[in-house]
């Protein structure tokens, strides 16, 4: 081999009109690779949500007028409370359900358990939204399943008025947001090191002192990145509050939809859109300056 | 050890572990009951959707194939996913190569453009895609809703594609160069082929996102297109057609299955 | 400093030629000023701790870094405007780096395939290959299948296969545990003499370096500390950090005037060009231990050191004994099993060094 020739003459002038060769992709490729996504970002993911605040306050007679005929609605107001309040409930309801469940995932060591509780989080987490909402009402109707067997079993004569109550727009929620809320929190669950626990209890400390003092504090910022997110999608659900709420508890996205197609008052559902999306970037905002930008992101790529 | 424990302590170990079991227990019979139910019951006979039902037999997968109302929604469904997931990969697959092999400054911000679809309200978000449609000629257009849906299908795409590539090193890219491969042979030799498995499975993910969404398309889709969650959704609100519970039973089959395969497919590589 | 005894007087020419190469991460100051010539068909090895530079120079040479500053020219050309994939080297990396996705065969034929070599050599090249790495019952095998040793011996002949100028190789042993990585250092020696290709060998274990090099170069702090065979560091270092880091060497401090070393109040006459202020070195065996129960004296004038024994223990067949000599500083004696009464802590000790044990410095 010490015969081989070099390919390249040594006449090469040194460093001569060639920049110097890195690893990493260039800035221009490197742009060339994100103008898709920057393109598609910027028409529409952008440019949606600047158009609506700019709407929200220039159409209709503009200044803050949207705004106060928001606050002027009273079913506004009693909806936008509705929303706010009933995705609180839901969001409480799925960090707790949804931390066991991720905690549990996390420890489970049997292959068959193991199995089961994925297979529980996943099967709604891919359930079409309309479906699973569908699902429920099949249950909660007068005439439905859980009537029908309460009566049955002479628990109750008449039938209950399960569907279109609040309980059935959290339980219909809950059941959506729970596998979000199970894959925010996994990372962080399966993350924290058992043996603290152990060297906790070793110190002397009971299983429950343990979890309180050595497992919430460390697990927490992988809890409130979980409520976040779950809380900012809940105040924009659609379909779950009008399948399984109907028309005595609309949401939030009721209204807007019913000002935008059936009285066309789109300036005013605007001005309700942009407070939804307040709501969600204080939220979301808030958790951030807490937990840190890095495990709010977790909380997504479960 | 145990003596250092004092009785009230153990009693709180013993209320706590009962307690988180019955929570486990419950979340479980929560996530799989409803899911189970739908699929006993499309299995059932009669008018009316009841447990138990008056009988049993296939009437229900019988009526939606002869009925003639599911094959339009059910092919339009398709044929805006598969556009959705193809429009996701394009957007999703260079984008995360200029994230995990580009020093390009902003990727984090990038990043996170590429994930605000998943927390954004969805109903504000559809109200300003609205606007934007509507300025642009784009309500009830298939390829309005492929774009909205990309949008909407975006974050997970990324997420399974970053995820997969920050698994392949780059120290296999380099070893490919020094043994003399360009850089693009590199990427398509090695680096394509150890993420084909997730691109893959992202595919899946985009067609499942996009073949479940139910409120671009009704905010975006105008009169004309009916799609099979907008189909089901639009026929729940007025009456509960029994057929539902076999066609949601597919659905859930189907997606179950396409999730698993691509699950399947992306731990394969490890 | 000698030359070293492989490379013969027709193949002196260096092969790679590195002036003044520097590098800079942001205000750190990475490498300065490094200068050296590898000869063909040499055995290299940059030694050094951790954040020594020896990497970060390994991967200027492989073109994955861009150096801040100086020359980089393989056989007269200059190499450092070159992409990886041009400067005909090949890399045997620290995780291996095979790709999961090929066979050992395929992995191997890599190289050979981005050069289009026709199949029938390509086959021929990829079995021979095989074979001095005694893989070929494995050649259908994904490399996950392969225990270490063997994922090592892969990169190793996937690296050779296309015949590259320079082999370089990023600690290549680091993750095999210590009776694996006596057998490989074997192999790859005699792979080296087989093949005959230049190497430039990352380690931060001195033991590997001694097996292996025909020189080395001890890096600290971005700058070479010592570049030799490993015979003259290991005898006769230049400075403190290459005689504590390559021989594990006590250091002492001592003054030189006329050929009188004036060391812990005592003189010894030893021969030196250096004067004033100078640094002793003595090796942990070239150094006796006289205690109260087993009294040695020694011939001939000698260096001797009061101290007291901190602890001892067996290193196998050499004994290691700590001691604190009278001022605090430590002294490491190492002395064969049984070649001297028992030592326990606390017993007081003389540590007597002879002329010929010590190595002048001058820092």
């Amino acid at each position: 081999m010490t015969t081989q020739v070099p390919v390249r003459s040594s006449a090469r002038p040194a460093s001569a009109g060639r920049r110097a060769w890195t690893p990493h992709v260039g800035t221009i490729p490197a742009l060339l690779l994100v103008l898709p996504l920057a393109l598609v970002a910027l028409l529409f993911i952008v440019y949606p949500l600047v158009r609506l605040t700019l709407d929200a306050f220039t159409q209709g007679d503009g200044g803050l007028s949207n705004f106060a005929a928001v606050f002027q609605s009273r079913a506004i107001l009693n909806s936008l409370l509705n929303t706010i309040g009933m995705s609180l409930v839901v969001t409480a309801l799925c960090l707790v359900l949804g931390g066991s469940l991720a905690w549990a995932v996390a420890r489970a060591s049997r292959p068959a358990v193991k199995a089961l509780l994925w297979t529980s989080i996943l099967v709604p987490f891919w359930m079409g939204v309309v479906v699973k909402s569908y699902a429920w009402a099949v249950i909660f109707a007068n005439n439905g399943i859980l009537n029908s067997t309460l009566q049955n079993l002479g628990l109750t004569g008449e039938p209950l008025s399960l569907l279109y109550t609040r309980f059935a727009v959290i339980v219909g929620m809950t059941y959506t947001m729970l596998p979000y809320a199970v894959l925010a929190m996994y990372p962080t669950m399966s993350g924290f090191n058992a043996e603290l626990l152990n060297s906790a209890r070793i110190m002397g400390s009971s299983r429950t002192g343990a979890m309180v003092k050595v497992w919430l504090p460390l697990v927490r910022p992988g809890i409130i990145a979980a409520g976040a997110i779950v809380f900012a999608i809940s105040i924009g659900f659609y379909i779950t509050p009008v399948l399984l709420g109907g028309a005595q508890t609309p949401f939030m996205a009721t209204i807007i939809g019913d000002d935008i197609f059936a009285f066309f008052n789109y300036p005013r559902a605007a001005a309700s859109s942009v407070l939804l999306l307040t709501f969600a970037l204080v939220v979301l905002g808030t958790a951030m300056r807490f937990v840190g930008a890095k495990a709010l992101k977790g909380g997504l790529r479960a | 050890m145990s003596e250092l424990m004092n009785r009230p302590a153990r009693v709180i170990d013993g209320a706590s572990r009962v307690l988180g079991g019955l929570l486990v227990t419950a979340a479980v019979a929560f996530l799989l009951l409803p899911a189970a139910l739908v699929l006993v019951l499309s299995f059932g006979t009669g008018n009316r959707v009841q447990f138990p039902p008056q009988g049993w037999g296939l009437d229900r997968y019988t009526e939606i194939f002869s009925s003639g109302n599911w094959g339009a929604p059910t092919l339009l469904s398709f044929e805006i996913a598969f556009y959705t997931a193809v429009g996701a990969l394009a957007v999703g697959l260079p984008l995360v190569f200029a994230l995990k092999r580009s020093l390009l400054p902003g990727r984090q911000f990038l990043e996170g453009l590429a994930f605000a679809p998943i927390v954004i309200p969805i109903s504000a978000y559809a109200v300003g895609m609205y606007a934007v449609f509507s300025q642009l000629d784009l309500i009830g257009t298939k390829h309005g809703i492929v774009i909205a849906h990309i949008a909407h299908a975006l974050p997970m795409v990324v997420i399974v594609l970053s995820t997969s590539l920050e698994q392949i090193k780059p120290e296999l890219e380099l070893a490919a160069m020094t043994m003399g491969a360009s850089r693009s042979r590199a990427w398509t030799g090695i680096t394509f082929r150890l993420l084909a498995p997730a691109v893959l499975s992202a595919f899946l993910f985009g067609f499942i996102s996009s073949f479940d969404e139910a409120v671009f398309i009704t905010f975006l889709g105008g009169a004309g297109l009916i799609t099979l969650p907008k189909y089901i959704f639009d026929s729940v609100q007025y009456a509960v057609d029994p057929a539902i519970t076999a066609m949601a039973t597919l659905l859930m089959l189907g997606v179950t299955f396409l999730m698993l395969l691509g699950t399947a497919l992306r731990k394969d590589k490890k | 400093m000698t030359d070293t005894h492989t490379t013969t007087g027709a193949d002196a020419v260096p092969s790679l030629r590195i002036r003044g190469l520097s590098k800079t991460f942001g205000e750190t100051e990475v490498l300065t000023s490094i200068d050296l010539d590898v000869k063909k068909g040499e055995f290299l090895t940059l030694l050094g701790p951790s954040g020594s530079g020896k990497t970060t120079l390994l991967r200027i040479i492989a073109g994955f870094e861009t150096a801040s500053g100086g020359e980089l020219l393989l056989d007269g050309t200059d190499i450092s405007v070159l992409k990886p994939s041009e400067r005909k080297l090949g890399m045997v990396f620290q995780n291996y780096a095979l790709f999961p996705h090929l066979t050992v065969a395929e992995n191997i034929a890599y190289g050979l395939k981005v050069r289009k070599y026709d199949r029938g050599a390509l086959r021929r090249r990829v079995d021979h290959m095989l074979e001095v790495v005694g893989l070929g019952h494995l050649a259908a095998r994904k490399p996950t299948q392969l225990s270490g040793g063997q994922q090592q011996r892969v990169a190793l002949a996937r690296a050779l296969a296309y015949e590259p100028e320079i082999l370089l190789m990023d600690e290549p042993l680091g993750a095999l545990d210590r009776s694996l990585r006596l057998q490989m250092e074997q192999e790859i020696k005699q792979v080296h003499r087989e093949t005959g290709t230049t190497v430039i060998y990352v380690t931060h274990d001195q033991e590997e370096a001694l097996v292996l090099s025909d020189r080395v170069a001890i890096m600290n702090q971005g700058v070479f500390a010592g570049l030799d065979t490993p015979m003259n560091l290991f005898t006769r270092p230049e400075n403190s950090f290459v005689a504590r880091f390559f021989s594990d060497s006590n250091v002492l401090d001592a003054t030189l005037a006329d050929g009188l070393l004036q060391i812990a109040g005592q003189e010894i006459p030893v021969e030196s060009p250096l004067h004033g202020d100078v640094k002793v070195a003595v090796r942990p065996a070239r150094a006796a231990l006289s205690t109260a129960a087993d009294p040695a004296t020694g011939e001939g004038p000698a260096l001797r050191l009061p101290a007291v024994v901190h602890e001892a223990h067996l290193l196998g067949e050499t004994e290691q004994i700590g001691l604190r000599r009278e001022d605090g500083t430590p002294f490491t004696v190492r002395r064969p099993v049984g070649s001297g009464g028992p030592v326990h802590e606390g017993d007081q000790a003389t540590i007597i060094v002879p002329p010929a044990g010590m190595t002048v410095m001058a820092d």
